[in-house]
């Protein structure tokens, strides 16, 4: 579709994920991708899909853990939830992130200024 | 840690395939009625709210395929599969099956009778003198009380030129070299020897 929408890429998406399921709790799959939507104000151009393989890998690291439910609107489904080893996983990685972006921010103004 | 942890999950998932393809089917459906519901509850009929679920889903079956690699390894998931497929066809065809085994055993003995055969004649000592008619012959040197010295290469010409009891006579000359290359050098003991030695 647009050029202005960003793919995701897999170490952000299950930074997202871990995130929302900090902030809101045990979540469903969808909810979780519905809550990514909202918070990137639809920028981003992402599967809904593509989000299961990304939860998969982050229960197997034992990040989250996985059990079945049923939603406010009496659907079965899978809620996710957040695990101790996942909490510190999630401190580790938005340190990393946020050294990261403001490392290239400052870069990317060097650059300008150079010219 | 986590990735020992990742690798036991993949591991154990080979053995309850069945039930977590089941599992991931019942995800997917579950993904799908929640995605409807919402669309419904925004006022679109039902068939344009699943058929907006389900773009938004993206490709499930392409989304299966990436998560099925991903939830065991599955390197060891189809080579189980195919030596489950392999004994299965085996069973149904013996004729085959036999000729396969006397196919590969005659080859293995073909194999081995050719590499025993050239080893023999390959690999056996080169004999450059006959040891019962070989003598050493060495010079003395009375002075140092050396009883078998070197000899002078002038002295072994004369030997040989004048000497008529011996078939040849060569000249031979041990001593040490280092060799050094790319590796650490080393150093081994050598053999000079006259041209007419081979």
């Amino acid at each position: 579709m647009s050029r202005d929408k960003a793919d995701v890429l897999q170490g952000t998406l299950a930074l997202m994920v871990l995130k929302t399921l900090d902030t809101l709790g045990p979540l469903h799959g969808w909810g979780i991708a519905r809550r990514i939507e909202q918070i990137s104000g639809e920028m981003l151009a992402m599967n809904q899909g593509t989000l299961y393989p990304a939860l998969l890998r982050l229960e197997q690291m034992g990040w989250i853990r996985s059990g079945w439910g049923v939603s406010e609107n009496n659907r079965r489904a899978r809620y996710y939830s957040l695990t101790r080893a996942g909490k510190k996983q999630l401190a580790a990685e938005t340190g990393n992130w946020e050294r990261t972006s403001a490392i290239m921010a400052r870069f990317l103004r060097a650059s300008g200024q150079a010219s | 840690m986590s990735r020992l942890r990742a690798f036991l999950c993949r591991l154990t998932a080979l053995f309850s395939r069945r039930r977590l393809e089941a599992e991931l089917a019942e995800e997917i459906e579950s993904h799908l009625a929640l995605s409807i519901d919402e669309n419904i509850r925004r006022g679109m009929p039902p068939g344009d709210a699943r058929r907006e679920a389900l773009r938004c889903f993206g490709g499930v079956e392409q989304m299966k395929e990436v998560y099925r690699d991903r939830r065991s390894l599955s390197f060891f998931e189809t080579l189980w599969q195919d030596l489950r497929q392999g004994q299965r066809n085996l069973r149904r065809s013996p004729m085959v099956w036999a000729l396969a085994v006397v196919t590969l055993a005659a080859g293995l003995g073909a194999n081995a009778t050719v590499f025993t055969t050239a080893r023999a004649i390959l690999s056996r000592p080169i004999e450059i003198f006959d040891q019962r008619r070989t003598v050493v012959l060495y010079s003395v040197n009375e002075r140092q009380g050396l009883k078998r010295s070197r000899t002078s290469r002038d002295d072994y010409l004369a030997w040989r030129e004048r000497a008529q009891s011996f078939d040849r006579m060569v000249a031979c000359f041990s001593t040490t070299r280092v060799f050094a290359g790319q590796a650490e050098p080393e150093s081994r003991s050598v053999v000079r020897v006259s041209p007419d030695y081979f």
